[in-house]
């Protein structure tokens, strides 16, 4: 055996050398591979790989478009400090001594409030200024007589009122500072609610689901961030309403009965829920009976920017199982919207102010028809005009239009003059062709005529005024916007 | 990322309506409308928001629909019955030429690539 062995390592031998005769798989096996050292395990040594500190880059970029990027990129802090100009605050008070325009600012609790509700609105150029400010103008001191002094005496039935004007002449400022001469005429004893963007209602935005008690759609979505909105910017007033009734909900396995006289409606919108779950509930129902009943004490302004949005487009986006498209009052908003709007619910103290957009197709006829603008045709066809809509707007005494007319002279000389203070409007020597030239030594010591500041500034009023016919819009964009 | 529709893998972040229609072979914009109608999604809905349920309510109203495979072989099927019946469109198919009456001195490029008798590979 031993013989053998030493045979085949003989041969296994000369196998390296020269041809082998034989192929058996023993003198042909390779070689036993070595054995691989034992790696050390690695650990990780954080001192080695510590990197000196550097400066994180931040792009500057955002995915934001233009116009949204100009609102959103806090350009506010940037602009000029208003507080020496010590502004007054938008009071009722203001507005009853105006003449003339006048610079006024939000007061912080009105402008938090008003922010929260969404009435500062992009397009409207808020980041030039450190903080809202809105020129009082004849047309707030028209609204606030016509309409805002009435909310405390008045139903919101016989308290309806429709803002009408062309493109930027400032419908939605006079929105806002009609909210906010409300929460300084009644000291925060107001309910405001506001929807900035009415088109958000019927573009199929928000999911939305049938309740075949109350014969509507819900649309949990947009009901929920529009009710968060309401809480938050009424929470001292909704604090202070108990609820008229028991009422008991489900919220995350836990039940949870409000008590009459007891409960008040805030922790109502605070506790439920329902408002955003994916089935049919009761809750806004609910949350708008109570505040029909609450408004005998509290005056509730509802007000709508963008109306016409959807009073003149009540064809939605949304579609029935069969395909047929979705009506705007077999919305459970939108149905709660026409109810107020025609009167069918009214709250015993309040008002009910809409706001044209310049922004949608000026072809529908069904709003201006029912604020009788426009002479009803009854040969239009349904895709221009809805008579149910129109019908809906004129019951109950009809809703009025109030005119917001572009701003006078002297109106437009105090703006700019605010303007011109703030920084937003340079005034300096028109540019010339020959000003631009290289002086010659002699015209560098022929003495210079002097820049009359105040002169220029009057041109500038008049051209401005010129050009834009008032209209704050072009006024802003003739002015000091260069894109 | 993608979410599977009826086996088909859709951009995360598309509309429901659009991601169906680019798809599904068989289904255009309008039937896509009709299938979110039915299902109870609404319009402006992305892939991504999709549950669970919903992306079933979709494989099953899709399943009932001629689509994909089938469809192909239908048009397969049809042009092939057209040859087999000796019609003159069915003949055109065959040569790859223009079948609704259209020229051909000029600009026939498209029939020659697509008029075959078998349309679709399946």
């Amino acid at each position: 055996m031993l013989k053998v062995s030493s045979n085949v390592l003989k041969r296994t031998y000369l196998s390296g050398t020269v041809r082998s005769f034989s192929i058996t798989s023993t003198v042909l096996a390779k070689k036993p591979a070595a054995s691989k050292p034992v790696k050390k395990k690695v650990t990780f040594d954080p001192k080695k790989f510590q990197q000196p500190q550097q400066k994180v880059k931040k792009s500057g970029m955002t995915h934001l478009e233009f116009h949204d990027a100009v609102k959103e990129m806090n350009f506010d802090k940037l602009a000029m400090d208003l507080t020496p100009f010590e502004l007054s605050e938008l009071t009722s008070a203001v507005v009853s001594n105006e003449s003339g325009g006048q610079v006024t600012a939000f007061s912080s609790e009105s402008a938090a409030i008003l922010k929260t509700l969404g009435s500062f609105k992009k397009y409207q150029h808020h980041e030039l200024f450190s903080k809202p400010v809105s020129m009082v103008t004849h047309n707030t001191a028209l609204l606030n007589e016509q309409f805002v002094e009435k909310l405390a005496d008045a139903s919101s039935r016989t308290n309806r009122v429709c803002l009408v004007g062309e493109r930027g002449a400032g419908k939605s400022t006079l929105l806002a500072q009609a909210q906010a001469l409300a929460l300084d005429k009644y000291e925060g004893d107001v309910i405001l609610l506001h929807i900035d963007a009415a088109e958000n209602i019927t573009d199929g935005s928000s999911d939305y689901i049938y309740n075949s008690k109350n014969k509507t759609y819900h649309q949990p979505m947009f009901t929920k961030r529009w009710i968060y909105k309401l809480r938050n910017s009424n929470e001292a007033v909704f604090k202070k309403l108990k609820l008229s009734r028991d009422i008991s909900f489900q919220n995350k396995r836990v039940d949870h009965q409000l008590k009459k006289d007891e409960n008040t409606l805030y922790d109502f919108l605070q506790l439920n829920v329902d408002f955003g779950k994916f089935q049919p509930t009761h809750a806004f129902s609910f949350f708008i009976e109570e505040l029909v009943h609450h408004s005998k004490s509290v005056p509730v302004l509802l007000s709508v920017d963008n109306a016409n949005a959807v009073l003149d487009f009540p064809v939605t986006k949304y579609r029935h199982h069969d395909f047929t498209p979705v009506h705007l009052n077999e919305l459970e908003i939108g149905d709660f919207l026409l109810k107020v709007a025609g009167g069918e619910i009214s709250f015993e103290k309040g008002g009910v102010l809409l706001s044209k957009t310049g922004l949608v197709g000026d072809h529908q006829k069904t709003l201006s028809t029912a604020l009788g603008l426009v002479e009803y045709d009854p040969y239009a066809k349904k895709q221009f005009f809805d008579l149910d809509i129109a019908n809906t707007l004129l019951a109950h005494g009809g809703v009025k239009p109030f005119t917001v007319s572009n701003l006078t002279k002297d109106e437009t000389r105090t703006l700019l003059n605010f303007w011109r203070e703030s920084g937003v409007v340079y005034v300096k020597d028109y540019v010339t062709k020959e000003s631009l030239k290289p002086e010659t030594e002699a015209e560098k010591k022929a003495p210079k005529p002097e820049f009359d500041s105040e002169a220029q500034f009057e041109n500038l009023v008049n051209s401005y005024y010129t050009v834009s016919t008032g209209n704050p819009h072009y006024l802003l964009k003739a002015s000091a916007i260069s894109y | 990322m993608g979410v599977h529709v009826f086996g088909k893998s859709i951009k995360h972040n598309s509309l429901v309506r659009i991601g169906l229609a680019k798809a599904i072979f068989g289904i255009g914009y309008q039937t896509a409308e009709r299938i979110c109608a039915k299902v109870g999604i609404y319009p402006q809905m992305r892939m991504n928001q999709l549950s669970e349920p919903q992306i079933m309510d979709l494989n099953k109203e899709i399943s009932d629909l001629l689509v994909e495979g089938h469809l192909k072989q239908k048009i397969n099927n049809d042009i092939r019955m057209k040859r087999d019946i000796g019609s003159y469109s069915g003949f055109r198919h065959a040569q790859g030429l223009p079948v609704r009456g259209q020229g051909t001195r000029n600009n026939a490029a498209t029939a020659g690539k697509l008029n075959k008798l078998e349309r679709f590979r399946v």
